[in-house]
């Protein structure tokens, strides 16, 4: 034990004081009476029936002394240490999703919090303290402080994510910090088990329960019957019958019971669901200790609202290629049918071996070796092949995502220049074969040099890649990837053509704009409503219309699982951690019941 | 002297006069007074018959008798001796505490005990005790002015030094076996010193009266806070906590302490009365003395 302030035992000297007045209290009033014979065998008979008859007299005067040794004793604040004192603790604080759940009094995280409180309390002079937040990134919100009040602060302003926790990188950030002074302790504060490292680096484990069951996944999809949808659930402590409800644009549509086996996913399937149901939503009527995996949203993808006009005298490989990776209306039309008033109807418009007399502005643009020049390029002669090899730049590499552009041999292609900021995806030796350029609308336009049925592409299994690779890059969604996110991921969102403002809605219901800026943080479960003002230019003046797009964001399945801490589940108590107990709220309480049986002493002689 | 510190009245005399002291034991002294005696005397109450013997008075002789029996018997009657009444006042501290007095009412007590002794022709004393000593307060009363100035010494006495009434009993002279009455008017605060004080007078063969006089400040003492009690009598001190429980235990100190006398005194045939020296002494003297049998 020791005394964090150990100033406070001077109070201590108080007792003499008391002693004395005592003392001097101590002179009873002088009776003279006939005799004391009766009054020495009323003593007896006292003592006899009261034991503890002297002590009684002076009970005031014991409590007094007693309450004044307590009250010096909490002034002085003595703290039970562990069996090492140190000179700072480096708390690292798991936030990471599962720290979310709720089998002790609060959050586990809460309860992480509340112990470091009391360790900043229990903090003696020239003791320090550091707190380090683990989520995806890791960062010390407090330094090397001695500042009770500014650790508390910070204690209390930090927040659980729904993301992971980069533990690792948390007790390497510790472990640097701990450089500058060895005698220092780190405490993680986890709902993971891990081993103690060593006798400066200790792993509290703040759960209690694993029993938790989660929804995985989701996926939606039209089929022959109409709009389907494959859910993945998994209890993850025990076997358990639960209740699953599948909602469409928020409305309950149907529920299955089901019984899941401890550790077993299971699939779930929904057939026949609303056709026009922009949002599918599964979830668990029956709360657990994590209930924020407890229901996944996913955006039904609407592909078939998009249509592409493939301008050719064949169009063969075009249209099968097309019908292959996506489920857009296509069209088809000779270059002599072509109408270009017509082209706001299409999204998307391939002229093959052809060269419209205008360039569309309005829609993405494909020109497959163009008989003509079009506007910034000028082709050349021909030359004669060889294989190709991938550019630089953004355009360059979303292009050969998947694609190996040295497996792909021209036999002829057109020589092409082009003036202006035109990138080049593909070269063939040192001649561009194929360009890219956004026009003014935000549009892609992407000229080919060669000929579709000069190259081998049709042949080759990375055909369809690549022409999936350009149309998610001329027609790009609002954001990437098919709809669900983990927690902590950071989404590009892609401004449609005409986009004068975007607004999300994020799940807690809160509306933000983005500006210039296009990437958008998941940083909670839920739906993102992404919505876009679109103005076009039409004959009749301007046209204003919204366009929106749902991204949905789960915490990862690896704060669902709490697989790592498997291994704990029979050892259901909290590690508790012997830290400094601070007794000055015992030795206050003990003040006070000796001051309230003080006052009950006083008054019962009086 | 003021009537209030008087310790008689007129009228309180006129009261006693239609009164007289009982005494059971026969007395055995040899001079003539009015109590009954063991021996055989001139009165005029029958005892027994007695042959004649020569040398005996012929005047008693009983002629009846001879005209009878034809023997000569002589008449024999009961004497009357004077009693010795010793009346002895515990004159230490302690009886220096009452309003009024124990030692005033032990006077009025005295007083009134040896005007009635003198009324019936008993040779009366009145004896103070204190220091394990005493000190004859009267000679032997025998005229109506001596009476009064015994009174007079009696109202001056005062009381100093502490009670040993067994010491003080035992060093005075003249108190002969069965010679007469002792009237002790005492607290007989202590242990045993009192025991011992009624022993040597029942081995004495005096017919022993024991007056227990406390006061009002010894049978329900208002006391309360912490107190050094100081004793009147030897310079000691006891520290008490003057609480209603402390006041409780000391009322069955009292009555176990009366007990114990009481019950001593019935054991060995002594008249016991109790006073507080609040009472009035007449009440006490008339009608709890007379409930005993000793004034009738």
């Amino acid at each position: 034990m020791k005394f964090l302030n150990p100033w406070g035992l001077l109070a201590l000297s108080a007792i003499p004081v008391l002693i004395v007045l005592y003392i001097l209290k101590q002179k009873h009033k002088v009776q003279k009476v006939p005799s004391l014979y009766l009054w020495r065998k009323t003593r007896v008979m006292l003592e006899a029936t009261t034991p503890f008859q002297k002590l009684k007299r002076s009970l005031l005067f014991i409590l007094q002394l007693l309450s004044v040794l307590i009250l010096a004793l909490a002034i002085a604040r003595p703290v039970l240490n562990s069996t090492h004192v140190f000179d700072e603790a480096i708390v690292i604080i798991d936030a990471s999703a599962s720290m979310q759940a709720e089998d002790v009094d609060s959050t586990r995280f809460e309860r992480a919090i509340d112990e470091c409180l009391k360790i900043a309390d229990g903090l003696g002079n020239g003791k320090k303290m550091s707190v380090i937040i683990a989520k995806d990134t890791v960062f010390p919100v407090v330094s090397h402080s001695e500042s009770k009040y500014e650790i508390k602060n910070a204690l209390k302003s930090a927040k659980c994510g729904y993301g992971t926790a980069d533990i690792e990188s948390a007790v390497l950030l510790a472990d640097s910090m701990r450089s500058e002074n060895s005698n220092c302790e780190i405490r993680v504060y986890t709902d993971f088990s891990y081993d103690d490292g060593n006798s400066y680096l200790k792993y509290i484990n703040m759960s209690l329960s694993y029993d938790n069951k989660a929804v995985l996944n989701l996926k939606t999809g039209y089929a022959s019957s109409g709009l389907s949808a494959l859910s993945t659930v998994e209890s993850f402590g025990s076997d358990c019958d639960v209740t699953l409800e599948l909602l469409a644009d928020g409305l309950i549509f149907d529920a299955k019971n089901l019984s899941l086996k401890a550790g077993e996913a299971q699939n779930v399937y929904w057939y026949n669901l609303p056709e026009d149901a922009e949002l599918i939503t599964v979830r668990f009527t029956e709360d657990d200790v994590l209930n924020s995996d407890n229901s996944l949203s996913a955006a039904v993808v609407k592909d078939a609202d998009r249509s592409v006009l493939v301008v050719s005298e064949s169009g063969f490989f075009w249209e099968k290629a097309l019908s292959a990776v996506c489920s857009y209306k296509i069209y088809k039309c000779t270059p002599d049918d072509y109408d270009a008033s017509q082209i706001d109807k299409y999204d998307l418009i391939i002229f093959d071996c052809c060269t419209p007399e205008q360039i569309p502005e309005s829609c993405a643009a494909w020109l497959i070796n163009p008989s003509l020049d079009v506007p910034e390029v000028t082709f050349g002669s021909v030359i004669k092949g060889s294989t190709l090899r991938a550019g630089s730049g953004k355009f360059a590499s979303e292009l050969c995502e998947y694609v190996n552009p040295t497996s792909i041999i021209l036999s002829q292609f057109r020589e092409m220049t082009a003036d202006g900021d035109w990138m080049t995806a593909l070269y063939c030796g040192e001649y561009p074969v194929v360009f890219g350029k956004e026009n003014s609308s935000g549009l892609i336009l992407t000229v080919f040099s060669f000929d579709i049925h000069d190259s081998n592409l049709p042949l080759l299994k990375e055909f369809p890649i690549l022409i999936q690779n350009l149309l998610s890059y001329s027609l790009p969604r609002m954001a990437d990837g098919d709809g669900i996110h983990e927690c902590g991921d950071s989404v590009n969102v892609r401004i449609l053509p005409y986009s004068v403002s975007t607004e999300v809605e994020r799940p807690d219901k809160k509306t933000i704009s983005l500006g210039d800026e296009r990437m958008l943080s998941l940083d909670i479960p839920g739906v993102y409503r992404i919505t876009q003002n679109i103005e076009r230019n039409g004959d009749d003046g301007k046209k204003s219309e919204q366009t929106a797009a749902c991204l949905c964001a789960r915490i990862p399945a690896s704060e669902s699982a709490m697989e790592n801490s498997a291994a704990s589940v029979t050892d259901s108590k909290i590690s508790e951690y012997k830290g400094q107990l601070d007794l000055r709220p015992y030795l206050c309480i003990a003040l006070l019941c000796l001051l309230a049986a003080e006052w009950w002493v006083y008054n019962r002689e009086s | 002297m003021s009537n209030e510190n008087r310790i008689f009245d007129d009228a309180f005399l006129k009261r006693l006069d239609s009164l007289s002291l009982r005494f059971t034991k026969a007395v055995n002294t040899s001079y003539t007074g009015g109590r009954r005696s063991k021996a055989l005397g001139s009165t005029v109450e029958f005892s027994n018959f007695r042959e004649y013997n020569q040398g005996d008075d012929f005047r008693r002789i009983d002629w009846n008798a001879y005209a009878r029996f034809e023997k000569f018997f002589i008449k024999l009657f009961l004497d009357e001796k004077q009693l010795n009444v010793r009346i002895f006042i515990d004159l230490s501290a302690s009886m220096d505490f009452g309003e009024p007095t124990k030692l005033t009412a032990a006077k009025k007590l005295a007083a009134a005990f040896a005007y009635l002794a003198f009324r019936a022709r008993d040779k009366v004393e009145i004896i103070g005790l204190s220091d394990g000593g005493s000190e004859a307060i009267s000679g032997s009363v025998t005229t109506l002015q001596g009476f009064y100035r015994t009174l007079e010494v009696l109202e001056n006495t005062e009381a100093h030094g502490d009670t040993r009434l067994d010491s003080s009993l035992r060093g005075i002279k003249g108190i002969h076996p069965g010679d007469g009455a002792a009237i002790l008017i005492s607290d007989l605060m202590s242990d045993e010193e009192y025991k011992k004080a009624l022993d040597y007078l029942l081995f004495m063969r005096q017919e022993v009266i024991v007056i227990h006089l406390l006061c009002p400040e010894e049978i329900d003492p208002q006391l309360e806070g912490m107190l050094r009690l100081e004793d009147s009598e030897k310079n000691t001190f006891c520290e008490i906590n003057a609480t209603q429980e402390t006041l409780s235990y000391y009322q069955k100190a009292l009555e176990e302490f009366r007990n114990q006398i009481k019950s001593l005194c019935m054991s060995r045939g002594i008249t016991l009365i109790c006073a507080s020296s609040d009472e009035d002494m007449e009440n006490v003297l008339i009608e709890r003395a007379g409930n005993t049998g000793l004034i009738g």
